[in-house]
């Protein structure tokens, strides 16, 4: 088995969690920005009796075209092929990368100019392609702040949520050649967009990723505000997308609900600016567009998640971050303490697919199951259930486990589990329970007064002089 | 499975998940019919557009020329390129020219750079409107380069009246895309932002900072 490329330690996932919550200007940061987008979802959804209907299509959507993923992928691919896009499969990050590389060499290509892509996060593509010597540069503002800045996104959305804009105008005097401390929003997006544009004209190739793929039609649809994605895909020789497996419909009247769920759920917009179809390179006599389109399918641990019929419904997923900007925990500790490329609820019930849940199942626990994430998410993934389903595959018996999940058991102690079994037995016998708590009453001296995490935040805990039975008797 | 191909591998495993295959959904049928009439339905697209920042002109077929006129006059256009959609009309350009220099864009990237550098604005017709949302519909093709509605700083649009309608599953449905879509379909609802520094609303991220919206009433 691979190695995963991000190997995060449960232990310092609480580090990096603490570090966040102790920090007062990040929690301004990301409470305001939560605050921001729930209101702006809020706005969308007027009706609710109408938002549920459009909830109940988009679940059922995707539930129908998760049922036939490897038919729908066969006939997107032959539309795909007929309409002259090269169709790519890739079941490891290092596989797509490989093809990525591949096209690049075979074109000459030095620099490429990326659209968002949070799929080319997940198989760390940049590094990929510098490691080969190819310049990769992020175009969307938000990733262009975060690249520049030597980070990774702390959203799936909004990439800079983390930063002020203060931070930003810093990091613009710093790393930009030429430019003044300014902390005019406009004037930095204006220093971007001039920075931008001359890689534009020249790069080799442009990536992009996909929001919906058409397996009926052959159509790549992306959303977006800025017009980069546009640039990314229009202005190069050569466009790469890349996507998951799992982002494919088959008929294009499925498109338009999702789409409306999709950006009314991630950034409270009726639509995005553009919304960008792709059915096929610049045919002869076209005046523009590029030569040639690639599509990367990626499987990279779905087809896991995808061979469990309750784990399945993870795929529903149409990437609104909706889960996250409602998530009590996502907007405490932020999207990097996560350590994975998707985080907040989502992240933590697609990362152990992706990475093995031997060095995820801390991020299962992390969570209230409060429900939030399931109210909101527009195709009603059930992410509480599948947080408890984590948590239990992560804590049983490795001996005993099936492999539904890569790591499964990993989180198994036979000290726990033993503790587990003898609560378990103090219940179900009534003398056990007698004499537990009979014990229990006269031992109580000796509680200890540190009680491992919970007396960081709580009074210790000691049981009662009386137990209730004698002091109703009494 | 090592000796097979990432794609067939891929493909096994899905296929030994042995999903129960559900009945397809019928999105159409969520998308009640239209009842209000042409006129209220270009109003409901001209206020999306106007809140959405757009700016928007309405002009008879007759004085389209001259509204453009007005529009390159007040905006101080020195330079407008147009694509062959619009070289075509004679007369219109004639008129034009009267106001800027229009630069053709007639060559695949021979005149990429002029976009890019000089040009002040991308002039083009757009092949329908969407009210709900407030968008236009550009489809890309032999007359209708993709690059002038997104490179030049300001974005010009012509949309003809009676080519708006309500949804864009309507229009999906009215002009059977299933059979088949153009290279490129854009749908346009703003001019070009961003909202990523500090939720912070920004105009001409990289596309155009203006969006002109120009509507023909067929009267």
């Amino acid at each position: 088995m691979n190695q995963p490329l991000h190997f995060v330690p449960s232990d310092e996932f609480r580090q990096r969690a603490q570090a966040v919550v102790e920090n007062p200007a990040l929690q301004k940061s990301f409470r305001g920005a939560m605050d921001f987008l729930q209101t702006k979802r809020l706005a969308q959804f007027p009706d609710d009796a109408a938002l549920q209907r459009l909830r109940d299509l988009g679940e059922s959507i995707r539930q129908y075209s998760l049922s036939r993923l490897p038919d729908l992928l066969e006939t997107l691919e032959a539309r795909l092929t007929a309409n002259g896009i090269q169709v790519h499969w890739a079941e490891t990050p290092e596989e797509a990368n490989r093809i990525f590389i591949d096209i690049a060499q075979a074109k000459n290509a030095r620099a490429v100019i990326k659209g968002k892509s949070m799929v080319s996060e997940e198989v760390e593509l940049n590094h990929a392609l510098q490691a080969a010597g190819i310049e990769a540069l992020e175009s969307d503002m938000g990733e262009y702040i975060v690249q520049l800045a030597d980070e990774k996104p702390s959203h799936i959305i909004m990439p800079a949520i983390h930063k002020t804009k203060v931070e930003i105008a810093e990091l613009f005097a710093e790393r930009i050649p030429g430019v003044d401390y300014t902390d005019s929003v406009d004037e930095l997006i204006q220093i971007g967009r001039k920075v931008l544009r001359d890689k534009f004209a020249t790069a080799d190739i442009g990536v992009s990723g996909v929001n919906v793929m058409v397996a009926e039609t052959g159509t790549l649809c992306l959303v977006e505000n800025e017009g980069n994605g546009r640039m990314s895909t229009t202005v190069p020789r050569v466009h790469i997308a890349i996507t998951g497996i799992e982002k494919v419909v088959e008929k294009l009247t499925h498109v338009p609900p999702l789409l409306s769920l999709l950006t009314r759920s991630a950034t409270g917009q009726a639509i995005t600016t553009y919304v960008n179809m792709i059915s096929s390179p610049r045919k002869a006599g076209e005046l523009d567009g590029p030569d040639e389109v690639h599509l990367i399918l990626l499987d990279n641990g779905r087809t896991q998640a995808y061979a469990d019929p309750q784990l399945r419904s993870t795929l529903q997923c149409i990437r609104c971050g909706a889960c996250m900007n409602h998530c009590p925990v996502y907007t405490r500790i932020g999207g990097h303490a996560y350590g994975t490329t998707y985080p907040g609820p989502i992240g933590k019930i697609i990362s152990p697919h992706l990475l093995g849940l031997d060095s995820t199942y801390a991020l299962a626990t992390a969570s209230t199951l409060c429900g939030a994430c399931a109210e909101v998410c527009p195709v009603r993934i059930p992410i509480p259930d599948l947080l408890i389903r984590l948590r239990t595959e992560a804590y049983k018996n490795p001996a005993t486990a099936d492999e539904a999940v890569r790591g499964a058991g990993s989180a198994y102690s036979s000290v726990a589990m033993a503790l587990w079994h003898g609560w378990a037995a103090t219940y179900r016998y009534p003398v056990i329970y007698r004499l537990f708590t009979w014990c229990a009453t006269r031992l109580r001296f000796l509680t200890p007064a540190k009680q491992a995490g919970w007396t960081l935040n709580h009074v210790a805990m000691k049981p009662a002089k009386k137990r209730f039975r004698d002091l109703i008797k009494s | 499975m090592s000796g097979l191909s990432a794609r067939e591998r891929i493909l096994t495993k899905l296929r030994a998940a042995h999903a129960t295959p559900l009945s397809c959904p019928d999105a159409q049928a969520f998308y009640p019919a239209a009842v209000e009439d042409q006129a209220t339905r270009v109003e409901r697209l001209m206020l999306n557009m106007k809140n959405a920042m757009a700016e928007t002109h309405r002009c008879s077929a007759s004085g389209l020329a001259d509204c453009l006129a007005a529009i390159f006059n007040e905006k101080q256009l020195s330079s407008v390129a147009i694509g062959p959609e619009l070289l075509a009309d004679e007369t219109l350009c004639d008129q034009l020219r009267s106001q800027s220099s229009l630069v053709p864009v007639t060559a695949c990237r021979v005149d990429q750079p002029a976009l890019f550098n000089t040009v002040d604005a991308g002039l083009t017709l757009t092949q329908g409107g969407i009210a709900e949302t407030g968008t236009l519909v550009l489809k890309s093709g032999n007359e209708s380069p993709r690059l002038l509605s997104l490179v030049p700083p300001v974005h010009i649009a012509i949309l003809n009246a009676s080519k708006v309608v309500d949804t864009l599953m309507s229009l999906m449905v009215k002009e059977n895309w299933a059979a088949g879509l153009p290279t490129n379909v854009i749908l346009i609802s703003s001019p070009s932002k961003t909202a990523d520094i500090q939720q912070t609303l920004a105009y001409g991220a990289h596309g155009p900072k203006q969006l002109v919206v120009v509507l023909v009433e067929d009267r």
